[in-house]
């Protein structure tokens, strides 16, 4: 049975397919008959009325996906697409027909940025941040293959069909399937696609270019996209100027376009299947948004370089062009259009597809018809030539490039301080206000217990409020009792010298914090170890009170390991000292031990972790993890017991890792991560994972996010921590030997040395 | 409209709602600041029964009756919460609450329960601990 990431994937790559083969289906017929008829010298004139065309039509796109769901706006715009391209072969069966070939390759760049405005759009209500990274190239795929399958039939079809317009109808049926898919896709998966997003009514009362230069982001996205776009044009333009400079005739035109397709589809396939994903994977935003402008730069400035050496019309500067637009279109399809749409997930959802359509309706056309302008004045007026368009198209690559470099950096700020939101702020009562001041006078008078302390508290939450709490502390009863302990927490002086006067040999509530403070550490040591939970109470607040004085006992309470430990290491309150001394229980053997002694250190304002502390309880973590993994994978499932156990140690050290990483400078980040961890929402909980590695080294982003990306598999996790940190052999009889011997002490576990024996003996291995 | 509730007397009614069992001074002062006061004559609805919700009441001041299928299932007082389900899970409202007496109510938003519980999980143990006292008197 497939998964629900596959059937999405599945479906959207069905429609980039189908796309692929009716872009493929209209370009070959409409740029061989266009450049025949009307020649390269007017192909800006077809730009700039696709760029008129898209920025009428996109106010109106805009503002339909905010009416509309996406299927609702797909079926008939694919079906006017068809029935433009049927129309286009009619026209060009009969004579006089050939002015439909503009339209139709006005149409082409159209028909791409719509068609994959509704795929991505799509894809950003079916996928998380992160399942688009990984899922988006493999949708991608499809785009080429289609583009390749209409390559390979038009080269085919053009001799034995009579004429390169007869292919059209083909490009008919496969936007009819495109719609047809559109409509499945949305009935399969009503509860993502059949809605419209809320909150709809604000972005419609305001314009998208406003609402566009309003957000720095956003416009940032903007110019990214039309630099992108502008890039692109260009380098087709030289790649079509230059074939037409050296080809003569529509059909041989045709059948050039027709190969050249076919072996920039075959790249960009290979290139889609066999590296994108590893890239995006491996290196993520900051490539996806960056190699797409950085090789085609590189190939347009080999050309410029080759011009100026060979001359404009030789056959190195052709193959250079070829280059930058098969790299373009294989980059383009790799890396920049899954590193965009992933770019649009850090917008929020209820305004995403209107930016989306914004950018892509608005932002790429402008930039089709700049090119188209541009062309004009400078290739018609000013005769610059192929050359000059080759040097302005390396200046718009290298400002291309720069923008992906100040895009990456947005989206990372961005998707960093999205998780930030917080609706409860830390506030304080206003003790100056006379009113407040004589409701807390009267709270303490009530004689309600719970009023009390609630008084009582407040008052210990302000400095020049402790006499008044002082005086409280210094009677008798359980309204002493809670000033007392509230003093004890914020004025920890105050409170000892009120409990000092009194020593008893009660090891219980203030008789027991008098002999504990008084510096019997022997009685704080019985006192953590009582039976008794108020004792225990009372001498972990006596730790707290006692400060660095307590150090000793906390010390060797916390080398001991245990329970107790734990909970010492929990109750020290924040010192130069008490850092000191968590410092060196940070990677105890006793793992929760070590945990809670990183937690507490996290306290530890003032402290910085020493260089490579971080990475290597990082790494502990990963390699126990591994260990824990492989275990829990070579067990039968028949092991129930052990193989849960495993899966609680992965969970400890999936915590640990990220109570290592709050010792590091993202210490508020590694929070807002647990908290969008711990809220269950599938989309917020990979939103924070990736910002979480935007901001870790690549390094360590490795062995934290296979370990607490909540989507993994036990499976999946062993396989995405790095090679090595697992146990090499999977027999399940030496498994248990080592976990139940534990000959190295690597997993001490009591509890898991107990489960392995008892599977040992079920398993009838012992 | 003017507050009426000092935020020591709003953090004293939130102490004295089971729900906050537990949680500290300043957190519930935290809570007490972005509650909202909503006064509501005698006889006015306060929600009803199948609508979305995501919002829950404490009452401040008044009484409130809820409504089933018609039928009147309880009257909450002072220190009571109202509508609290459909913002622990969302989903319409399962009753109808009405104002009895003229009631003056905090309004808490979802998103600041679920903020709690996110930062503050034993907020958690007063919730099982009030859904299990009226589980168990709907049992009885």
């Amino acid at each position: 049975m497939s998964s629900q990431p596959d059937r999405r994937r599945r479906l959207l790559g069905l429609q980039t397919l189908l796309l692929g083969m009716l872009c493929g289906l209209l370009v070959i017929p409409a740029s061989s008959v266009f450049l025949d008829e009307f020649g390269a010298g007017n192909l800006p004139w077809a730009y700039i009325a696709g760029a008129v065309g898209a920025i009428v039509g996109t106010p109106i796109l805009a503002r339909a996906v905010m009416r509309w769901t996406l299927a609702q706006i797909g079926v008939p715009v694919w079906g006017f697409v068809a029935g433009l391209t049927a129309a286009g072969w009619v026209l060009l069966e009969r004579d006089g027909g050939a002015w439909i070939s503009a339209p139709l390759y006005v149409a082409f760049p159209l028909v791409i940025l719509i068609g994959f405005f509704l795929v991505g759009g799509q894809a950003g209500r079916l996928f998380d941040v992160r399942e688009m990274k990984e899922h988006f190239p493999r949708v991608v795929v499809g785009f080429p293959g289609g583009f390749l399958v209409a390559g390979v039939a038009a080269d085919g079809l053009i001799a034995w069909l009579g004429g390169v317009h007869r292919v059209l109808p083909l490009g008919a049926a496969a936007a009819l399937g495109l719609a047809a898919l559109t409509s499945l896709t949305n009935r399969r998966f009503p509860e993502r696609l059949a809605t419209i997003p809320p909150r709809v009514e604000a972005v419609v009362a305001r314009p998208p270019v406003r609402q566009l230069l309003g957000d720095r982001y956003v416009l940032l996205l903007l110019v990214y996209q039309m630099l992108s776009q502008l890039g692109t044009q260009l380098v087709d333009f030289l790649v079509y100027e230059r074939a037409a400079a050296r080809i003569d005739g529509a059909d041989e035109l045709g059948t050039f376009v027709a190969r050249f397709t076919t072996a920039l589809n075959v790249i960009d396939l290979f290139f889609l299947l066999l590296v994108a994903g590893w890239l995006l994977r491996r290196f993520g935003m900051r490539l996806g948004l960056s190699l797409n402008p950085g090789v085609v730069t590189v190939f347009v400035a080999a050309a410029v370089v080759g011009a100026l050496v060979s001359g404009i019309d030789s056959a190195l500067v052709f193959f250079l062009v070829l280059a930058a637009r098969v790299s373009d279109i294989a980059f383009n399809d790799g890396a920049t259009r899954t590193a965009l749409n992933t770019a649009y997930q850090a917008v929020p959802d209820s305004d995403r597809l209107s930016v989306q359509a914004a950018i892509e309706g608005l932002g790429v056309p402008v930039a089709i018809g700049l090119t188209g302008v541009i062309l004009l004045v400078l290739n018609g007026r000013l005769g610059v030539g192929a050359f000059g368009i080759a040097v302005l198209t390396l200046g718009v690559g290298v400002a291309w490039a720069v923008f992906g470099v100040l895009v990456f950096r947005a989206y990372r700020w961005r998707l960093r301080h999205g998780l930030e939101r917080r609706l409860l702020v830390p506030t304080a009562l206003d003790l100056a206000d006379a009113a407040t001041r004589g409701e807390i006078d009267r709270m303490l008078r009530s004689g309600d217990e719970r009023l009390v302390w609630l008084a009582a508290s407040a008052l210990a939450s302000h400095s020049h409020r402790i006499d008044r709490l002082k005086e409280l502390a210094a009677g008798t009863g359980r309204i002493a009792e809670a000033a007392f302990l509230e003093l004890a927490t914020t004025a920890p002086s105050e409170a000892e010298r009120l409990a000092v006067p009194y020593p008893s040999d009660d090891l219980s509530g203030r008789g027991f914090h008098a002999r504990a403070m008084g510096g019997d550490l022997e009685a704080l040591r019985q006192g953590v170890a009582s039976s008794e939970p108020a004792v225990r109470s009372a001498a972990l607040v006596a730790i707290k009170l006692l400060g660095d004085r307590a150090l000793p006992v906390a010390d060797d309470i916390i080398s001991r390991g245990g329970r107790q430990a734990s909970v010492v290491a929990r109750a020290l309150a924040p010192s130069a000292a008490v850092a000191a001394l968590l410092e060196h229980h940070v990677e105890h053997a006793d793992r929760d031990v070590a945990h809670a002694a990183r937690r507490a250190l996290a306290r530890c304002a003032t402290w910085t972790a020493p260089d490579g502390l971080i990475d290597r309880m990082v790494e502990g973590d990963a390699r126990h993890a591994a260990r824990a993994l492989a275990a829990h994978q070579a067990l039968p499932e028949s092991a129930a017991v052990l193989r849960r156990s495993l899966l609680d140690e992965v969970d400890l050290a999936a915590r640990m890792s990220l109570s290592a990483l709050a010792l590091g400078p993202e210490r508020e980040l590694v929070h807002d991560v647990e908290r969008a961890l711990r809220s269950g929402d599938s989309r917020r909980a990979a939103h924070a994972l990736e910002a979480l590695e935007l901001h870790l080294e690549p390094a360590i982003a490795r062995r934290v996010i296979p370990l607490v990306d909540p989507r993994m598999s036990p499976a999946d996790r062993l396989s995405g921590l790095p090679a090595g940190t697992g146990l090499s052999n999977r027999d399940v009889r030496l498994t248990l030997a080592d976990i139940a011997d534990d000959p190295t002490g690597v997993w001490d576990r009591s509890w898991l040395a107990e489960c392995a024996r008892q599977t040992r003996s079920l398993l009838g291995l012992a | 409209m003017t507050d009426r509730l000092l935020t020591i007397q709003r953090v004293a009614l939130l102490d004295s709602v089971d729900f906050f069992r537990g949680l500290s001074a300043h957190v519930l002062a935290s809570v007490a600041a972005v509650a909202t006061e909503v006064q509501h004559a005698a006889g006015s609805r306060l929600m009803d029964e199948g609508a979305d919700g995501d919002c829950m009441f404490v009452v401040a001041e008044g009484r409130v009756a809820i409504d089933q299928g018609g039928l009147r299932i309880a009257e909450l007082g002072v220190g009571e919460v109202v509508g609290e389900l459909a913002v622990l899970s969302p989903g319409p409202r399962n009753a109808t609450a009405f104002v009895i007496e003229p009631a003056l109510l905090l309004r808490l938003d979802a998103a600041v329960i679920d903020e709690l519980l996110l930062d503050h999980p034993e907020v958690a143990r007063g919730i099982i601990d009030v859904l299990v006292r009226r589980l168990r008197s709907g049992l009885q």
